[in-house]
Order: structure tokens, then sequence, then C-alpha cells
């Protein structure tokens, strides 16, 4: 399909002189936001607004994991903490794990090869 | 030719000619993205043939099929980034870094970090530069049979990419950094954003465990207001363009797929990087070890984007005053933090460049810095 590109410029062409309008209004506006995301108050609001979510939504959410973990030691079920403090149990292995495997690798390739026999 | 209506008027007739040429486009577009809307395939990313030779928890080492009958020895392991899917280097056919890469014939792994759950949220920063990072060099060296690789990271993966390089630097032959983010306080917003004075890193981790995808992409979104309203409308500007939509499709779903970034690791990257700075100064410890970055010699050349608004060009470029290598070079392309890799530009702008650079920097897989 051919693409007709519009004039913005042509009083000929309204629709293009539209789209002309609108992308300098976009323009406009991204720049008036692009300055504002810039300032330290943007930075300060947004870090408070995101504190104050976390800080007052903390005791509901306390309330609901309480009642949670209530029912599922009813059922005999595991609750979300009880999971995560299992995968912190096995990431800390994993973790020794790795340093084991890091100083057996440097051992191996630190040893001298055995001389091949004639 | 539109008919004349009212005389031989050459202003009421142009205009009418337009207003009838726009019609007849609007209701072009209008029948071309119903079409799109009833037949269009889902959009199918990562398509370059590959073979996954290692997994491990959620992430897989792809190694893709060769093109070529001998491909160049030394293979060249992708690390990407673990907040974005890896994808983005193999976006679609005729797309694709990867496709390109393996088409120039070089032997090419790439890491998919997956993508982590809540039972991620105690991974650390050491974890995956000690662990998951060093275990698949490991085995990319084993399944290609050389004792050292070359290593390519892009945005986070590249600084996981010259942090594994300064502490295991007998692995690699030659690293390349795209984009990759290496001294932190630069004139960028998000390390203005992320100073300690407005970020509180322990209470985001401490109350929500890992960093949600959703908060991370309304921070990037952020950096850039007004251009997802722009894209919108280009979008519907050209829906008569059918590869162009996929195009755009293709972008859209790979921008929309984020993954959260385990909790651990973030307060790390967040406090250690952003906060303090520590990697340019030599005083970020990971597992039991420093971080000198002057112990990376061997042949490095870091990639930078003129208009990247997530790794400014500065703040990747100072890895190259910061080794010791006798062979390297910062190149600069035209463009942003993702349309270096996967514009449309990105073949002629950057793509080239770096095949040929690799080219040159994988005919011998004599040593680390040695080349031939």
């Amino acid at each position: 399909m051919s693409q007709h590109r519009p004039d913005d410029t042509n009083p000929m062409d309204p629709f293009g002189m539209m789209k002309g309008l609108r992308d300098a209004n976009l323009d406009a506006w991204s720049k008036m936001m692009q300055q504002f995301v810039n300032t330290e108050g943007y930075a300060q609001a947004t870090g408070k607004m995101l504190d104050t979510y976390l800080t007052t939504s903390a005791p509901f959410r306390k309330l609901i994991e309480q009642s949670m973990a209530q029912v599922l030691a009813q059922l005999n079920m595991p609750t979300r903490s009880d999971v995560t403090s299992l995968a912190e149990r096995l990431t800390n292995i994993e973790m020794r794990l790795d340093d084991l495997d890091a100083k057996l690798d440097s051992l191996l390739e630190s040893k001298p090869s055995k001389p091949e026999q004639e | 030719m539109f008919p004349p209506l009212w005389g031989n008027l050459p202003a009421t007739n142009a205009l009418l000619e337009q207003l009838w040429r726009e019609l007849d486009e609007m209701g072009n577009r209008f029948d071309a993205s119903l079409r799109m809307m009833l037949t269009a395939d889902p959009v199918e990313v990562g398509q370059t043939p590959a073979e996954v030779v290692y997994t491990e928890n959620k992430l897989r080492l792809l190694h893709y099929r060769p093109v070529v009958a001998q491909p160049a020895p030394v293979p060249l392991l992708i690390v990407p980034s673990i907040i974005n899917r890896y994808y983005i280097l193999d976006l679609m056919a005729g797309r694709s870094l990867v496709e390109y890469l393996v088409s120039q014939g070089l032997d090419v792994y790439m890491l998919d970090w997956g993508t982590p759950g809540s039972d991620d949220r105690f991974v650390s920063l050491d974890h995956y530069i000690t662990g998951y990072l060093r275990r698949v060099v490991q085995r990319v060296r084993a399944h290609a049979g050389q004792e050292h690789i070359g290593l390519m990271g892009y945005c986070i993966g590249g600084t996981f990419s010259a942090i594994f390089t300064a502490l295991y630097p007998q692995y690699v032959h030659s690293l390349v950094e795209l984009a990759a983010p290496i001294n932190f306080h630069d004139s960028g917003l998000l390390s203005q954003w992320a100073s300690p004075e407005h970020f509180n890193v322990d209470l985001i981790v401490d109350t929500l465990g890992n960093m949600p995808a959703a908060l991370m992409q309304a921070s990037f979104n952020m950096l850039k207001p007004g251009a997802q309203i722009r894209q919108q409308m280009a979008l519907a500007d050209r829906l008569g363009d059918t590869q162009g939509v996929q195009d755009f499709l293709a972008m859209h779903t790979w921008v929309n797929d984020n993954v959260p970034f385990p909790g651990e690791a973030f307060r790390k990257y967040i406090k250690e990087c952003y906060q303090q700075n520590h990697l340019v100064q030599g005083k970020l410890i990971i597992g039991t070890q420093q971080v000198d970055l002057g112990q990376i010699q061997c042949p490095l050349l870091t990639i930078t984007a003129s208009r990247d608004h997530i790794c400014p060009p500065d703040s990747a470029a100072v890895l190259n005053d910061l080794v010791s290598s006798a062979d390297k070079r910062v190149l600069q392309v035209i463009g942003g933090h993702v349309g270096t890799v996967a514009g449309h530009g990105a073949r002629t702008q950057m793509w080239t460049q770096l095949s040929t650079w690799l080219r040159e920097h994988r005919s011998s897989p004599d040593g680390p810095g040695s080349y031939g």
C-alpha cells in the first residue's frame, strides 16, 4: 500500500496540518514532562510515594499473612514464609557449593599436569 | 484525479483531492488492521535455531546451530541483562544480532537467565557471577572444547561480564561491552532516582521480596515520557504496512516481557553500584574477592549509544580507562539503548563493525589476549 506523507506546511492538506499540530503538541508535552521528571522534586516525591505505599500497606499485608498462616496451619500445609525460608537455606547451600566448586576449579587448574610416560 | 466539482477552482479541487486521498488511506488502514486482527500469526521471537546445552534453576544455555562448516574456533558467549528477556538480541528473522553473527561464521552461545520466582529472592549478585555465570562459562569451554571464550555482555549483563572477566581473566579471550553501565554516578536519570536520599531499597526488598517487573517498567517509561504515546501514534499511521506492524509487535512483546530482579541481588546492585559506585572505585566485593577492573587484560570493545538514557555513553566508556588491556576500543553508535542492538539501523550502524571486530579477535584460540 502506498503511504502518503502528510505535508504539515501545505494549507491545502488539512490532515497534514492536523498531524503536524498533534506532533508539535506531543513534542512540547514530552519536553515539559522531561524537564519535570529531571527535577529533584520529582525524584523526592516518587521516592516518598513509594515509601508511604509500602509502609502503610504493611499492616494490612501482615494481617492477611497471619490469617492465611492460621488457615494453612489448620490444613497442615506450609505457608509462603515456610517455602521462602527453605529457599533461603537452599540458596545458602548453593553459594557454599559455588565457593567449593570455584576452589576446586582453581586447584585443578594450578595443579601441574602429569608428565607423559614414554 | 478527483473530478472537478465546483468549476475549476484549483484550491477547492486540491483540498477535496487531499480529503479523498486521506479518506482512502484511512479506509485502507482500517481494512489492513481488520485483516491483521483476523489473520495475524502470534509474534514469533527468538527464532534462530539453537539447542539447549545446559540448564540450572531457571537459566538455560543455548548454542546456536552454526551455518558454516568451520565456525571461528573461539566461541562467543552472550550475556544479556537479567531484567529483560534475552531475545532482544534475537528478535525476529532479519532483525536478529545473533542470526547475523552466526551467519558471519561465529560460534555463538546465549545465556537465557529465565524468569526468577519468589523462591529466588535470596539469590545474590555474587551468586549470579561466581555461581551461574562461572558455571555457564565452564560449560561453554567444555562444549566448544576450548580453553578460552569470548564474552559479550549487554546492559547489566555487560556489567556482570566485566566483573567476571576481572575475577577470572584466565577464561576470557576477548570482551565486548554493549551499553553496559560501569560508572553509576553519571548524568542519567536512573542514577538520580536511585540515590539513597530518594530510594529506600531495603524497604522495597524487605517488603516485596523481588523487585517487581512492573515497578521497573514504570520507572523506565518515565525516563522518556511521551515515547509510548508517540509509538502508538506511529503504529496507527502505518497500520497498512504489514512488515512494519510485525516489527512493532515484536518489539512491543519484548518491551512488555520484563522479569523481576531477585531481591538480594537487587539490594546489592543498587547499594554497591548505583548508590556507592564501588565498581569503578575497585571496592566492590564479589564472593570473597575485590573486583579490580585493572585485572582485565584481554582485547576489549566497548560499544556505547549516543542517545542511551539508561546507560549514558560516559558511564560505559569509562571501562576503557580502568582496564590494563593493550588492545581496547570505544565504538560510539547513533541510537538508543535498545535501537542500537535491535533497531532498523542496527545492522549498518553496529552489527557490521561488531562482527568485523569479533572475527579479527576470534581467529586464534591461543589464550587470553593473544589473537591472530
